[in-house]
């Protein structure tokens, strides 16, 4: 340890070398939360997202597809976005093998039934198709002999479909090694290629599992179910945001500022249901809904509010966190201002409407925003109280759409993962316009 | 009754105008809820014939019941257990990264990801990772697979540092066993190092077959708890201790420059600084981190509902979970009483938990 001058530049570089080290920890840190988000994202364009081992192969991403699939849909139906396959159109597609030595004959080519369940299949929904197929070159490879072949597809009926599968059988023992469009799946050992679209145009082709997740599962009236859980998703989270800006601030403005007995008691209260876990309540709330709110629904013609939107607002009319916040933001405001008014005879509710709301706009944006995102993501209750499928917000959908398509071996997570993403769409995008505003609300929520 | 005359009255009229819609709620779907739950605690109930008075018997059943013990011991465990590792992981990478970051934007916005996401979404990827030929597995099979790359790094790493710091401390600078500088350079000598040796083949993957640990879908147990339940508290410690560290380094900036330079004068070491400054002005946010912590995981429901779909009854059942079961999910009417009574034990217990913390553990005020 001897008595050496260190320069100040020794230092500056540790303490450069230490601020990197932070940086690169917390990008790590960022990528290990938030990489899960993204590779379910990525996962939702892949056939089966429980592959092994999981790779970031997923043709439906890879561009030169986007071009066959666009091309196939202009050829089948004049419509390179969404494709369908059109009366009097046809469709060529080019198909290579691989022939081992001693393998001969040509592939075989076959239409197939559009696959999915439910009632909107019509009877037989084979195009009437004629199908040519001639080889276009032959090359010679260490492992036997590459043949490409090209398939023409003509469309003979008078109908036009939505969907156009299609598998290409080599003889046994080949091989498929490409086409045109990457296949859906290959099959048979390797010598199948399947579609389960052709002539999906280049938005089918990419998001087909999202078009299938929003329409495939129906109810007893052939309407899809999805679009009904964001729409009442969507009702529901604008009517408590406008619940929320109408009653909070009332009751916030009325705990910060006016003077009444039992205030300080009141407030108690209201800190005190924060800790009271919602199981203790909810047996009463649901009792009172069935009641029908002690009976107040039947004069409008209902038994019962279960299973009603009704029944999403009216137990927690105001959240206690929303009083809370507006409570710490009134009382952060200057109060001379109210003193002024009232000195030049302004009454409360004058005051409040006319200088407290304008003043409140910032507090009110935190308020709506975390009510909407609170709103949106609710799962406890809309559990206890939504009975009907019909019925269902997107978290208590999302759940029965695992139980319906996760059941047999996970078979159908591509959907699942599509749902997920559709239903994390608007908060995300709330969340990017408006961090500042959630940071903001974390903080005045208590965690100062 | 002086204050009810003249401006005041006219005041408590607004106040109680402003207030109507939180007294509903208040009143009627909390403290009517709340006795309403007390009494049916002490009632024979099942939603249809009217409530039969009971006694004590709901509750004498409670702790008759082997499920509600489990549920009472998962609940506690998750509690302690989460809560506890995520405020001390939290706190010391908080005090590890403790400097200026800029971008903080950019982390911030990363690290909220998934408490902004519904539980749902968060829990269905977690199913969906957790499968038995999912991401986690497949993770833990790549490390497997290559552990003799990560121990060569590793063993490559310590040694290069340790020649470094013993070269750097012969030339009589201060270098500390982790000195950054020198980190840098023996992370970039192991990663090429190893490289180096993968590239000779004196290194070489292992093939072992992929590990196949059963993670929701099964009964056993790790230290009596369920290893779903170890699974569901890895996840919620993981996606809170990010934006919990951002807590603890706000805290961190707001601490006076001056008690640092004052205890500097006293000549105070590191840990003394950390002990007797940092972590006593840090204690208003923990103590506020740890009480909300310990109301939420104790009252976690979600997780439980989410993967009990996949994961046995048993093996995840919280309190919450198990008061939700006794209404709408044991088949045959719901046992209302049962479910009552178990909520007002969690409702108790949780008072209890967070008095007991305020009591023996961090408390709220900084010295």
């Amino acid at each position: 340890m001897g008595g050496r001058q260190i320069s100040q530049a020794w230092f500056a570089r540790r303490r450069r070398a230490k601020a990197a080290f932070v940086y690169v920890f917390l990008g790590a840190m960022a990528l290990a939360v938030v990489g899960p988000f993204v590779y379910a994202i990525l996962s939702a364009f892949k056939v089966n997202p429980l592959e092994w081992p999981p790779s970031l192969h997923i043709p439906r991403l890879w561009p030169p597809n986007w071009i066959a699939a666009w091309k196939l849909g202009v050829q089948a139906g004049n419509n390179g976005w969404l494709g369908g396959w059109a009366p009097g159109k046809f469709l060529s597609l080019e198909v290579t093998f691989l022939y081992p030595p001693g393998v001969e004959g040509e592939p075989r080519v076959e239409v197939l039934r559009p696959p999915g369940r439910g009632p909107q299949q019509p009877p037989d929904p084979r195009p009437i198709t004629a199908v040519e197929i001639e080889e276009l070159e032959e090359r010679e490879i260490p492992e036997g002999c590459e043949k490409t072949f090209k398939i023409i597809l003509r469309h003979l009926g008078a109908q036009t479909y939505p969907v156009l599968p299609l598998a290409v059988a080599g003889p046994p023992n080949s091989k498929f090694l490409r086409a045109t469009l990457a296949p859906h799946s290959v099959r048979g050992l390797g010598t199948t290629a399947y579609w389960d679209n052709l002539a999906s145009g280049v938005l089918g082709y990419i998001f087909s599992y999202f078009i299938q997740a929003w329409t495939e599962f129906r109810d007893r009236m052939g309407n899809p179910i999805f679009p009904r859980w964001v729409k009442n998703s969507f009702v529901i989270a604008m009517g408590k945001v406008l619940v929320a800006l109408l009653f909070a601030p009332l009751a916030g403005y009325a705990l910060a500022r006016l003077r009444f007995p039992g205030r300080n008691l009141l407030f108690f209260l209201v800190m005190f249901t924060m800790m009271v876990p919602q199981q203790v309540t909810f047996i009463s709330n649901y009792v009172l809904l069935r009641d029908g709110l002690f009976g107040i629904s039947r004069v409008f013609g209902k038994e019962s509010l279960l299973n009603t939107y009704w029944a999403l607002f009216l137990p927690a009319l105001v959240s206690s966190l929303g009083v809370i916040m507006m409570k710490q933001f009134f009382e952060s405001i200057p109060v001379e201002l109210e003193e002024a008014a009232r000195i030049d005879g302004a009454g409360t509710m004058r005051i409040y409407t006319k200088i407290i709301l304008p003043m409140a706009k910032p507090a009110l944006a935190v308020l709506a925003i975390l009510t909407f995102q609170g709103s949106w993501n609710e799962f406890f209750w809309p559990l206890v109280v939504l009975r009907d499928m019909e019925m269902f917000t997107l978290p208590i959908g999302l759940l029965f759409f695992r139980q319906y398509y996760g059941a047999a071996g996970g078979a159908n997570w591509n959907l699942i993962l599509s749902g997920t993403v559709i239903s994390a769409i608007p908060v995300l995008i709330i969340f990017i316009l408006f961090q500042r505003h959630f940071v903001e609300g974390f903080r005045l929520s208590g965690i100062k | 009754m002086s204050w009810l005359k003249g401006p005041r009255r006219n005041e408590i009229f607004w106040a109680f105008l402003f207030l109507l819609p939180l007294f509903w709620t208040l009143g009627v779907a909390f403290a009517y809820a709340f006795f309403r739950a007390l009494w049916w605690s002490f009632c024979d109930y099942n939603l249809f014939a009217p409530p039969e008075f009971a006694g004590f018997t709901n509750y004498a059943r409670l702790f008759a019941d082997p499920r509600f013990l489990r549920a009472l011991f998962h609940s506690l465990s998750f509690a302690i257990i989460v809560t506890f590792t995520q405020t001390s992981l939290a706190l010391l990478l908080a005090i590890a990264l403790n400097q200026k970051i800029r971008g903080l934007t950019f982390f911030r916005a990363a690290f909220y990801t998934p408490s902004i996401l519904s539980s749902v979404i968060v829990g269905l990827i977690f199913i969906w990772f957790t499968y038995r030929r999912g991401v986690v597995n497949f993770l833990l099979s790549v490390v497997r697979t290559h552990h003799l790359h990560v121990l060569s790094f590793l063993g490559l790493l310590a040694l290069v540092q340790f020649m470094l710091v013993c070269w750097g401390r012969r030339r009589g600078l201060p270098v500390q066993v982790l000195d950054p500088v020198y980190l840098w350079v023996s992370l970039l000598a192991a990663g090429l190092g190893t490289w180096v040796f993968s590239h000779l083949h004196i290194l070489q993957p292992k093939p072992t077959p992929p590990v196949d640990i059963i993670w929701l879908e099964t009964a056993e147990k790790f230290l009596g708890i369920p290893r779903p339940l170890w699974a569901i508290m890895a996840l919620n410690i993981g996606t809170t201790v990010p934006t919990m560290m951002l807590f603890f380094l706000a805290g961190l900036q707001d601490v006076p420059r001056e008690l640092y330079e004052a205890a500097e004068l006293d000549g105070a070491s590191r840990w003394a600084k950390l002990w007797y400054v940092t972590i006593p002005a840090l204690r208003p946010v923990m103590f506020l981190v740890i009480t909300l912590g310990l109301i939420g995981t104790l009252q976690m429901f979600d997780q439980a509902a989410i993967t009990s779909g996949v994961a046995p009854l048993d093996s995840i059942v919280t309190l919450a979970y198990y008061v939700y079961w006794n209404m709408f999910g044991a088949g045959g009417l719901p046992r209302v009483g049962m479910a009552s009574a178990a909520a007002i034990f969690l409702a108790v217990l949780t008072l209890v938990v967070v008095l007991i913390q305020r009591r023996v553990g961090v408390r709220e005020k900084a010295w």
